[in-house]
């Protein structure tokens, strides 16, 4: 009897010791994750909790208040285990009050994310220039701004696709006089532009022509026409750039909407309104199959050059998307990288993009990137997860999905990127983290700017004026932080192939 | 001394009007015509654009009528889990916040419009101070944590149940109403105040009390910031935020972030906007009508201080 009850103490005893063992180490985390996406009871998070032993209660903010709500958890002190947020200068100062786990030395212990991240990637957490990493970028594919044509308003007005700047210009003004859709009405634009917030005319969406110039509207990285490193404005392309844009402006054959934030020069372009449209050469056949368009109307080009027999080229950043952040007063770190880390591995990156087989799909090659799927499958995946919910958004260098969801696309897909990718030099060039300091240290001088080049892209002031400014006042001001970065690229410069 | 202004000649008692009379009437109609034309045409654009199928959208996007009806952006709409529990998040916010503030406005209101009430100067004056100045939004998000209220259905509508702006409105219309006389007519039969304020003064306020209450369900159906700013659970997201969130691309500045917005997850087809527009604010729009004279009524609302 003695025996039994010493038994039953000690089971007693020890039965909560087992049950927490087993008790999930419990994550918090804010992401971006969009409206489509039902978080509670969410098949993929139960996978996560049975599989690896975390429990990710996880924050959706609206995506269009997402940067808000984020930075006033941190102000307030409720920074949770896990945070995503763009590797800008919010991070930094995160960084610099401490908030931050420095993340250097972890990275290489864990094996899917040091293999899924390479170093150029990681640089843009590397705030301060040092080489310490503050927080893990997303993976993300390299992208390549090209543009989609209009075949048949091409084939309409008797044209070629354009190669040189002159060409483009041409075929702009064709199609705005000529009447490429046919119906008697002139209501049809050469080309419309990217826009970012209120109106500049640097967006990714516009390098198809800015490159012709060795300008990259995001990347300040891109070498100069001489090789030379430079900030944007005091390029040798970039008034020349500025004087093709006021052109199309004047003449009319430049979509004048652009001007307008938040005017969708996709959707315009699409609706067959524009005959031309940046675009990303990794995914276009997926905004073909967005719009139910015809495929064979559209031709995916390389991005334009200056002079015929030039080679076109790929601006080639490392690819991010914004980065993770794990509080340094977290008591989960391990378990908040580790969940990183299956993340980045092959079977949690295809759980987090493509959902689960059967439920989702019926098959997916990693290798091809390819699905086979219904479309009630492809329903069903949207609300459990989506490329925003998956916490990389490449492995090994390539997106979940490439060419689009049927064997035409893929094969267009396949046929016109290996055609560009042969015709293009690809230059890669690391993040330059220190032009940042531009904005912040001159922010007056970075809108004015802006301003002269809106400005003198409607007219209203000369180009004597924009350049006066640009390689006076401006270039004297920034001089300091012009030099960091030439000195940065000269160590590390950029690579050319072909 | 002079003479009072001679009536125009008249027919039958019936004013005559000249020609410049008719000509300004007619002028004025055309013009408030057009204004009600121009006010009208975005609803318009919006019911039957959320009727179009996305191909004809696409194919001319300045159609107004669709060539044939369709209800699939409503059946795409109304799948989003986040629509459904949203309504029921706002018609609860809605109903229990308009009741709270009237109640609140009522109760507050009425000892601040009676003089003999002590240090109502000072009490007025520190209302009248939650006009200018706040503590701003991280002091805000503070305190509604440390009172728990922070992820409920409450914040929505407990922090902000009475508006300074509301209650000046609500306590000088008692005090135009309601005379001290008639309350002391009531004191005199054996009324307290409680019984006074219930039986008394409310019956009076009524066209107020309507018009606070169409003032007071506007406001919490159409909040989006309180969520976007109290609120972590999607559970609990208001119908407007799940519309900010389909309709509105991006306010960040933020370009990563902005880059993500671009993103092909978050394209929501055109049509798809129209019907969760329509479906936000039909409820206001089938309400309204009825309640529209009141709204009208609340311009005027106190603004006669005696």
């Amino acid at each position: 009897m003695k025996r039994f009850l010493c038994f039953a103490v000690v089971l007693m005893l020890a039965l909560p010791v087992f049950a927490m063992a087993e008790d999930p180490i419990v994550i918090t985390a804010v992401l971006q994750i969009n409206p489509e996406v039902v978080i509670d009871d969410n098949p993929v998070v139960q996978y996560i909790e049975e599989h690896l032993g975390i429990r990710l209660i996880i924050e959706a903010p609206p995506l269009a208040s997402y940067g808000d709500r984020v930075k006033q958890l941190m102000a307030t002190g409720d920074m949770p285990d896990l945070v995503h947020f763009g590797a800008d200068v919010d991070a930094k100062m995160w960084a610099e009050e401490g908030l931050l786990l420095e993340l250097t030395d972890l990275i290489d212990q864990y094996p899917n994310m040091s293999a899924n991240h390479s170093v150029e990637q990681r640089g843009d957490c590397d705030f301060f220039g040092d080489g310490h990493i503050w927080g893990l970028p997303r993976a993300n594919s390299y992208d390549r701004w090209g543009f989609l044509i209009n075949k048949k308003w091409l084939d309409k007005v008797g044209k070629e696709i354009p190669k040189t700047i002159e060409e483009f210009i041409d075929v702009c003004r064709a199609f705005t006089f000529e009447d490429p859709d046919g119906n008697g009405v002139a209501d049809t634009f050469g080309v419309s532009f990217g826009v970012s917030g209120d109106f500049s005319p640097w967006h990714l969406q516009n390098d198809f022509v800015s490159m012709a110039y060795s300008i990259s509207g995001w990347h300040h990285g891109m070498p100069d026409a001489d090789g030379s490193a430079k900030l944007r404005a005091l390029k040798s392309g970039y008034g020349d750039y500025m004087k093709l844009v006021r052109l199309l402006y004047e003449e009319g054959v430049l979509d004048p909407e652009y001007f307008t934030p938040g005017s969708d020069g996709e959707e315009k372009f699409f609706q067959g309104r524009t005959g031309m449209f940046g675009t990303s050469g990794k995914n276009f056949t997926n905004k073909l199959e967005k719009y139910g368009v015809d495929p064979d109307d559209f031709v995916y080009c390389s991005p334009l050059v200056l002079n015929a027999g030039d080679r076109p080229q790929y601006a080639m950043p490392p690819s991010a998307w914004m980065a993770y952040y794990v509080n340094a007063d977290s008591a989960n770190v391990d378990a908040v990288l580790r969940l990183l880390d299956w993340a980045d591995s092959a079977e949690g990156f295809t759980i987090m993009q493509m959902g689960f087989q059967g439920d989702h799909y019926n098959s997916y090659d990693i290798e091809t990137r390819t699905v086979d799927r219904t479309e009630e499958q492809f329903r069903a995946r949207e609300k459990v997860t989506s490329n925003m919910f998956g916490f990389a958004n490449a492995y090994k260098g390539l997106e979940a999905l490439m060419g689009g969801s049927n064997p035409v696309l893929i094969a267009k897909w396949q046929k016109e990127y290996a055609e560009t990718e042969a015709a293009t030099q690809k230059v890669y060039f690391p993040f330059t983290k220190m032009i940042d300091k531009v904005g912040v240290e001159f922010p007056d001088e970075q809108a004015t700017v802006a301003s002269l080049e809106t400005r003198f892209i409607t007219g209203e002031v000369s180009f004597e004026d924009l350049m006066d400014y640009v390689n006076g006042e401006f270039a004297e001001k920034t001089a300091a932080i012009a030099q960091e970065f030439a000195d940065f690229m000269a160590a590390n410069p950029a690579r050319y192939e072909d | 001394m002079t003479s009072p202004a001679l009536p125009r000649k008249t027919v039958r008692n019936r004013v005559l009007r000249s020609r410049s009379d008719y000509l300004l009437e007619g002028f004025s109609t055309l013009v408030v015509t057009l204004l009600a034309i121009f006010c009208l045409f975005p609803f318009v654009y919006v019911f039957f654009v959320s009727f179009m199928s996305y191909e004809e959208y696409i194919a001319n996007p300045l159609r107004i009528i669709p060539a044939q009806f369709t209800l699939t952006a409503y059946a795409k709409v109304w799948d989003y889990a986040l629509i459904r529990s949203a309504y029921s998040v706002s018609i609860r916010v809605t109903v229990l916040g308009t009741l709270l503030s009237v109640f609140l406005l009522i109760i507050s209101a009425y000892p601040l419009s009676r003089k003999q009430l002590g240090g109502r100067k000072v009490i007025m004056g520190m209302i009248l101070f939650t006009m200018y100045f706040n503590g701003g939004m991280i002091p805000n998000y503070i305190i509604i944590r440390a009172i728990g209220l922070h992820d409920t259905l409450g914040v929505m509508f407990i922090p902000w149940a009475i508006g300074a702006f509301n209650l000046i409105l609500m306590k000088n219309f008692i005090q135009q109403t309601v005379s001290e006389s008639l309350e002391e007519a009531a004191k005199v039969d054996g009324a307290n105040d409680i019984y006074i304020l219930f039986r008394v003064v409310v019956p009076l306020i009524k066209p107020a009390i309507a018009t606070m209450i169409v003032f007071c369900a506007v406001t919490f159906w159409n909040n989006y910031y309180l969520a976007m700013m109290y609120v972590s659970s999607r559970k609990l997201w208001p119908l407007t935020l799940v519309l900010r969130e389909l309709v509105v691309e991006s306010t960040s500045d933020i370009s990563t972030v902005s880059q993500m917005l671009t993103a092909e997850n978050r394209a929501h087809p055109f049509t798809l906007r129209m019907a969760a527009i329509v479906i936000t604010i039909a409820p206001i729009l089938v309400i309204y009508p009825f309640m529209q004279r009141y709204f009208i009524k609340g311009l005027s609302l106190g603004s006669v201080k005696e």
